[in-house]
Parts: C-alpha cells; sequence; structure tokens
C-alpha cells in the first residue's frame, strides 16, 4: 500500500477497522513524514478548539437598526425616483406622439384621416377574425366575450411575463 | 446554535421590528464569528454581518420553514463572505482590527492570554491558506459543528464535495501548519542568538 493511502487514512473522518489500524500504526512507526502530518493535523483541531469564539463590538444591535433606517430612507428615495422617471418618460412619449399626430394632421389632414380610418377598419377586422374563431369553439358563449377574452389574456399574460422576469432580476443572487 | 421558534420566525417574515431585532440580538454572535474566521478582519466582518442580516431583512419571505434558520442565515453569511474573498483576491489583515474576544470560563493569567491571543493569530494565517470555499466549508465544519449534508446545502456543493474540500483543506492545514512551527523556531532561535551574529 503505498504512503498517499496512509496519509488519507490519517486525514480521513471514517472509521477503520481494526486491520487499518493496526497496518496505519506499524507504517506510522516507520514513516516520519505520515507521523509528523498526524501530529501537525493533531495539533491543528487542538488549536481550533482552543480558540474562542470572536464577537462583535458592542452596540451591534444598534449600528444594525441605523444601518436598517439608512436602507429604508435610500430604497424610498429609488422608488420615488424610479417612479418620477418613469413618469416623466411618459409624459415625454405621450407629448412626442402628439406632437408628431398633430404635425401630420396640419401638414395632410386628408391622407391623414384616412390613415387612421384604415387602422380602425382593421382593429375591428381582427376582432371580427377572433370572433368568429371563438364561434367555432363554443355557441352558447356570447361572441364578444370570446374576442374579449383572447386580447385581455394575451395582454395579461405578457404583463405577468414582464413582472416575474423583471423580479428575478432583480433579487439578489445566491440566497437560497 | 438554538433555532428560532416557528411563531416568532412568522413575526419576523410579517416585518415585526421588534422581532427582527431580536433576531439580530440572538444571531449576531455566530454571524459575526462565521465571517471573521472567513475574511480574518474585524472591521470586514461586521461589515459582512451587517449585510448578511440585511440581506436576511430582504428576502426573508423565501425562507423555507423545513429547513434550520440557522443554516439559512449562515448560508448567507458565507456566501456573502466568498464574494467578498473573489473580490479583493489579496487578503490583507490589520492586526489593530482585532475582534472582541469571548470572556474566558476561567481568569487566566498574563501568560494564558497570551497564548490564546497567540493560537488566534494562527489560526487566523493558517486559515488564509485555504481558498474560499474550503474555508467556509472548515468554519461550518469545526466551530458550528454543521453535518456534511448542512454545509453542502449551504455552499449549493454536493455531500461527496464537502467531503473532497475538507479532505484537501487538511492536508493544507496540516502541511502549513508543519511550516508555521518551523518558522516559529526558526524565528524563536534567531531571537535569543546574540545581535554580533
Amino acid at each position: 500500500m503505498n504512503h498517499q493511502h496512509f496519509r488519507d487514512w490519517l486525514l480521513s473522518e471514517e472509521k477503520l477497522s481494526a486491520d487499518q489500524i493496526q497496518q496505519m500504526q506499524e507504517h506510522l512507526q516507520s514513516c516520519e513524514s505520515c507521523s509528523q502530518t498526524e501530529v501537525a493535523w493533531l495539533e491543528v483541531e487542538s488549536a481550533f478548539r482552543k480558540v474562542s469564539r470572536v464577537q462583535p463590538a458592542p452596540g451591534f444591535t444598534n449600528r444594525w437598526q441605523t444601518h436598517l433606517a439608512e436602507y429604508k430612507v435610500h430604497k424610498q428615495k429609488r422608488t420615488g425616483w424610479v417612479t418620477i422617471g418613469f413618469i416623466v418618460v411618459i409624459i415625454i412619449s405621450l407629448l412626442g406622439l402628439l406632437i408628431t399626430q398633430l404635425w401630420s394632421l396640419l401638414q395632410a389632414p386628408g391622407p391623414y384621416l384616412a390613415e387612421w380610418f384604415t387602422r380602425i377598419f382593421n382593429l375591428v377586422a381582427i376582432y371580427l377574425t377572433l370572433q368568429d374563431m371563438f364561434r367555432s369553439v363554443s355557441g352558447t358563449v356570447p361572441l364578444y366575450i370570446g374576442g374579449m377574452f383572447f386580447l385581455v389574456g394575451i395582454v395579461s399574460f405578457m404583463s405577468v411575463l414582464w413582472l416575474a422576469t423583471y423580479r428575478k432580476l432583480s433579487l439578489a443572487r445566491r440566497i437560497v | 446554535m438554538n433555532n428560532m421558534e416557528p411563531d416568532f420566525l412568522n413575526q419576523v417574515r410579517i416585518g415585526s421590528p421588534e422581532a427582527f431585532t431580536q433576531l439580530v440580538d440572538t444571531y449576531q454572535r455566530p454571524v459575526f464569528n462565521l465571517c471573521y474566521r472567513m475574511l480574518g478582519d474585524a472591521n470586514e466582518a461586521e461589515d459582512a454581518s451587517q449585510e448578511t442580516f440585511l440581506r436576511v431583512y430582504k428576502n426573508i419571505k423565501r425562507y423555507d420553514h423545513k429547513r434550520a434558520f440557522s443554516t439559512w442565515l449562515l448560508s448567507i453569511a458565507a456566501h456573502h463572505c466568498i464574494d467578498q474573498l473573489r473580490k479583493r483576491r489579496m487578503i490583507v489583515v490589520s492586526m489593530d482590527a482585532l475582534p472582541y474576544l469571548d470572556p474566558p470560563d476561567l481568569s487566566p493569567g498574563p501568560e494564558a492570554s497570551f497564548h490564546m491571543l497567540e493560537d488566534q493569530k494562527r489560526v487566523e494565517e493558517l486559515l488564509k491558506f485555504l481558498n474560499s470555499q474550503d474555508r467556509a466549508a472548515v468554519v461550518m465544519y469545526y466551530w458550528y459543528d454543521f453535518s456534511y449534508e448542512e454545509i453542502a446545502q449551504s455552499l449549493s456543493i454536493t455531500v461527496s464535495a464537502v467531503k473532497s474540500r475538507l479532505h484537501r483543506a487538511r492536508i493544507t492545514l496540516a502541511q502549513n501548519w508543519q511550516k508555521q512551527g518551523t518558522n516559529n523556531f526558526s524565528t524563536e532561535r534567531k531571537t535569543h542568538e546574540s545581535p554580533a551574529f
């Protein structure tokens, strides 16, 4: 049996059989390196047992409370800024949209109105197609409810997906 | 380490500030001790402990009641310390930043206190030879009596990986202990030698 094997036995927590103990003792008598390793490891274990547990400086809980209060203030501020930023982005987007639409209307009122009429017509066509699809699925449910459910369902699913992704990405790592 | 009662943990979960303060009071020492053993510096251990409790506060709703609370808490502390060690890579320990030691059971004389401090420093030096994951496994095993399964769960590794990490750590510790002993011996001899030589 090789030298490495005995060192593994020495440092292993597994229980050795009587025969293995006998072999180990014989090896330790002849191998200075292994007997030194054994002594060193016993001393390390003894030192681990001897060193006392350390404790934080007095007032840890008070410092924690201060830390928590700072965190809450910081979080509140951040939430406030995020909300303001969100509202500003929405307002700017709406204003931009409004200005471009007004600009188009003032430049060429006829084609602009015709374009919008086409868009509304397309939306109604999609809605009627959805109703037809649901008519085949169920004859008892009112037609408009089926189409509504389908549209609302898609919007809800997308919202939930977005929220779940945001939550997953924003959570602290490795809290198992 | 005693585990929290379910009623008390429920109070913590619903956000009771008193309950959380009591939780910090109860667990500050084990958390700080683990952080100190991992980081080797009292100031950093203080910051890491505070951050651990903040993470617990933010994620308390994610705590699984089937697990021991102390295991969950210490795993958060260990992961945070591992991240800190990875960030700094090089460990620089300030000897001015020594932590408060537990009051000993018997009042030791100056010599016993000196030896205690020496042992403390020697163990700190020794732990620095281990990488962060091995160090976490050793600290949990020898200071917290965690089982292999608990360590595996805390460090998100397998039980066999825990065993092999501990085995590797024992080899490293024994070898470096021998080296430390040799160095101390030669230093002692030099200090007692005549300055003329």
